[in-house]
């Protein structure tokens, strides 16, 4: 599983962060890091929840 | 055949319950919605979408909604619901529920004389539009109240290089979203980019034939307008529902698991008054707490037909704004007394404290602070934590205007 950052809307809004602070991160700069860019897979149900919660639709998972 | 679960209100509250629903379980789910268009993300509206062309994003195409299983009725404004029956009246039809979700939203609450041509309310896509038509015009603009809504519009105006006022009744912009203190500051931010704020004044009337031409206010002063929005605040939107036996207050009054006064009807969004674990009776107005209530309202529907659990609302509150290129959040409630740290001119950050504990934190320029507060607020941390956490990292320098 591989998370995907579409940096063109992302809107350093940070609710990513607030779901799983270890795999996202928002830096001073605003831009969005991401810690974990693949997660172990026992992980798939909150990175689902984290892709949700974004208001922008910047993030996608894959596989 | 068995009843659909009903979501009645297809903004974003309404949209999540619908998906959450689908998503539990394989019953029928229909999303009743009074606007034409496909559910749309409303903060753009207020800000990106002032300023640039083409319309905000619908959340998801029509055909996305069908592969969902989501049947939709769009344009049928929803007019009272049986209770006794189980059935939703809306555009004329009695629809059968087996449980009803009500996202029903708020709407914007108006001035008197509000139907001359040029004044606007901000909340819908159509009003957006016309807002934005007028702006392209160059419209001399007066914005009424200097809230989220009000002040967005004066920076997009702004923006736009338009001459720009704004007149509050309060004696501070956003007094009742983030407090006294802060309210100074964001008064700042209006001052530096040219705004013409007037605080603690109210309108007396607004003036015009056909087409409004000037806001005058109660002290006399006379504002010449070409366009006027009106941003006052909003109201849940409950008409529909008075005498259905439902139990109202400040919105449609629910339990921490959004359940309503009826045990098959649930609440989400801008209309739900919900016992808040954390906070007490709330009814908030936010784009995550839409988000986050609604799925959890279509999840609890489901699993409450089946005789499953249902969970508790435990979301922290979380807000944002964009004015004039700046960006302010504020997560928790502005309770208590406040603790300001940082320049004025920012970036700053105010630490909200109800007894020994962080209730709130609002930033400018922070947005990679802020959500280590919400963390701090979710665990319910000592306010001495949250201070020591804001002090362990210097605040960042503003760059340099470019």
């Amino acid at each position: 599983m591989r998370i995907v950052l579409d940096q063109g809307k992302c809107s350093s809004l940070g609710m990513c962060e607030a779901v799983a602070p270890d795999v996202f991160e928002v830096g001073d700069d605003g831009a969005l890091q991401l810690l974990q860019p693949e997660p172990p897979e026992d992980r798939r149900g909150q990175m689902e929840e984290a892709v949700a919660a974004c208001p922008t639709g910047a993030l996608t998972l894959e596989g | 055949m068995e009843a659909p679960v009903v979501v009645v209100g297809a903004s974003l509250a309404g949209l999540r319950a619908a998906e959450a629903a689908r998503r539990a379980g394989d019953r029928r789910v229909v999303l009743v919605g009074a606007e034409e268009h496909l559910p749309y993300d409303r903060p753009p509206l207020s800000k990106a979408f002032l300023g640039a062309a083409g319309d905000p994003p619908s959340f998801r195409t029509a055909a996305e909604l069908a592969d969902l299983g989501i049947e939709l009725r769009l344009g049928t404004p929803a007019t009272g619901v049986d209770l006794a029956a189980r059935e939703l009246l809306a555009g004329g039809e009695r629809l059968p529920y087996a449980a009803l979700v009500v996202a029903t939203g708020a709407h914007a609450r108006h001035l008197p004389g509000e139907r001359l041509a040029g004044v606007h309310a901000l909340r819908t896509l159509d009003d957006a539009t016309q807002v934005r038509t007028a702006l392209e015009a160059g419209a001399r603009t007066v914005v009424v109240g200097a809230g989220f809504i009000g002040s967005e519009v004066a920076s997009a105006a702004r923006e736009r290089g338009l001459p720009v006022t704004v007149v509050e009744a309060a004696s501070a912009p956003f007094e009742r979203a983030v407090g006294a203190v802060a309210a100074e500051r964001c008064t700042r931010l209006h001052a530096a980019a040219g705004t013409d704020l007037r605080c603690g004044h109210g309108v007396a009337r607004l003036e015009g034939e056909g087409r409004v031409s000037a806001v005058v206010l109660t002290d006399g002063t006379r504002l010449p307008a070409e366009l006027v929005v009106v941003g006052i605040g909003a109201a849940p939107t409950t008409g529909w529902l008075e005498g259905s036996g439902l139990d109202l207050g400040d919105g449609v009054v629910c339990g921490s698991d959004l359940r309503t006064s009826d045990p098959h009807v649930w609440a989400a969004g801008d209309v739900a008054s919900v016992d808040h674990p954390i906070h007490g009776r709330v009814r908030l107005e936010h784009w995550t707490s839409a988000a986050e209530q609604g799925a959890l309202a279509g999840a609890n529907a489901v699993a409450a037909l089946r005789g499953e659990p249902v969970r508790q609302y435990t979301g922290v509150p979380y807000f944002w704004s964009d004015l004039y290129g700046r960006r302010l959040q504020m997560v928790g409630l502005p309770a208590g007394d406040a603790e300001v740290l940082g320049e004025a001119d920012g970036p700053w950050l105010v630490l909200y404290r109800r007894g020994d504990r962080l209730a709130g934190a609002l930033g400018l320029d922070l947005p990679g602070r802020i959500m280590k507060f919400r963390a701090l607020l979710s665990r319910r941390a000592e306010f001495a934590e949250a201070l020591d956490l804001a002090r362990s990292v210097p605040l960042p320098v503003r760059a340099a205007a470019s």
